[in-house]
């Protein structure tokens, strides 16, 4: 499955929102904390993959990556 | 040569090794030789098994458990068809006493072991009903629960705790470090997984799913619904999406209990992940 289709399906299955109102709820102890950021890293790897997947990673730097990173996720929570 | 040492002395023995840290080390070598003799000796399963259920010292069951996987591992393939039914015919008999194991989790984790090291070699072909036999222990009284007296209750979710348990085990020792398996390893984890698949994994969701439709009964019980939740989370790696789907809804109301929300995530983590390559990780370049 490609990266675009797993995003799909995973906002239709409503589990980008649930993800979504964890991150805004505050709530989350340490331990949760910890998983939630596995989840959210893995969402931000499939972004980069989906955008950048005609570009060799190669090219990009660590700063670029991040800064890519970061602001797809707050895009796709947006 | 080797020399036979009475089982006995294994109790004291491991008492020093596993309670005292700077254990002498006549003891570690008195142990050692005892292991030697019982690890190469094909018939001595018998008297392990028989000790194992004879003595009350947590350790000394604890080293016999550990015995009895290497001599699994050493064996496997030498012993005869006769041997290996009764070699399973003990392994039911430690179950038939789980209730007893459970509140020595190091026990159970270590018979867990043993168990699945036996299934790694003889599940399906030489040993079919491994799983089904000890979910069917389960479903006793199932359709008559206001008549279950108490002990029966406990024995129902205890049985259940430890099927869970094995489950975790399971992943662990086969499926869980993949990347770093033998060619023998690799193939044996695809068959168990394979007929698992077809043949026990909705089943094991039902029992699941029973467990957390009456988390009244098992508010007491807070491993077991920990324990289910993780393995829902292992699960959904290797099996269609589609069997979850009353277990992923019940666990998403369980991200609103604090006690809970950890192992959740890691249930959406598996969603979220499920059929990822490698490819998508991270490389520094």
């Amino acid at each position: 499955m490609d990266v675009v289709s797993k995003l799909e399906i995973l906002k239709n299955l409503g589990i980008l929102n649930i993800i979504h109102r964890l991150l805004i709820s505050k709530t989350l102890n340490e331990s949760s904390l910890f998983n939630l950021c596995d989840i959210v890293n893995s969402i931000g790897i499939f972004l980069l993959d989906s955008q950048f997947q005609q570009k060799e990673k190669s090219q990009m730097n660590t700063e670029l990556y991040v800064n890519n990173l970061l602001s797809n996720i707050i895009y796709l929570f947006s | 040569m080797l020399k036979n040492v009475p089982l006995s002395e294994l109790e004291g023995m491991t008492e020093i090794l596993y309670k005292q840290p700077n254990a002498n080390q006549s003891v570690v070598l008195s142990i050692d030789q005892l292991s030697n003799y019982y690890e190469k000796n094909l018939q001595s399963y018998k008297e392990l098994f028989d000790y194992f259920n004879i003595t009350n010292v947590d350790t000394c069951q604890f080293y016999i458990l550990q015995m009895l996987v290497k001599i699994t591992n050493n064996n496997y393939y030498t012993f005869s068809d006769e041997d290996k039914g009764n070699f399973r015919l003990c392994l039911f008999q430690i179950f038939d006493n789980i209730t007893k194991l459970l509140q020595r989790q190091f026990i159970v984790n270590k018979f867990s072991v043993l168990y699945i090291t036996w299934l790694k070699y003889d599940y399906p072909e030489k040993w079919e009903d491994a799983f089904k036999i000890l979910l069917s222990s389960t479903y006793k009284d199932n359709n008559n629960t206001e008549k279950l007296n108490k002990l029966s209750k406990i024995y129902n979710i205890t049985n259940k705790d430890f099927i869970v348990e094995l489950f975790l085990t399971f992943d662990d020792e086969l499926i869980k470090y993949r990347n770093t398996y033998t060619e023998l390893e690799a193939k044996r984890s695809n068959i168990l997984k394979d007929y698992l698949r077809d043949n026990f994994v909705k089943d094991l969701v039902n029992m699941v799913n029973q467990v957390f439709n009456n988390l009244s009964e098992f508010q007491n019980q807070k491993k077991i619904i920990l324990n289910c939740t993780k393995v829902i989370a292992q699960l959904i790696d290797w099996n269609n999406l589609n069997l979850f789907g009353e277990s992923v809804n019940i666990i998403l109301q369980l991200l609103s209990n604090e006690d809970f929300q950890s192992d959740a995530l890691l249930v959406l983590n598996a969603i979220v992940n499920k059929g990822t390559k490698q490819k998508f990780k991270i490389n520094e370049n």
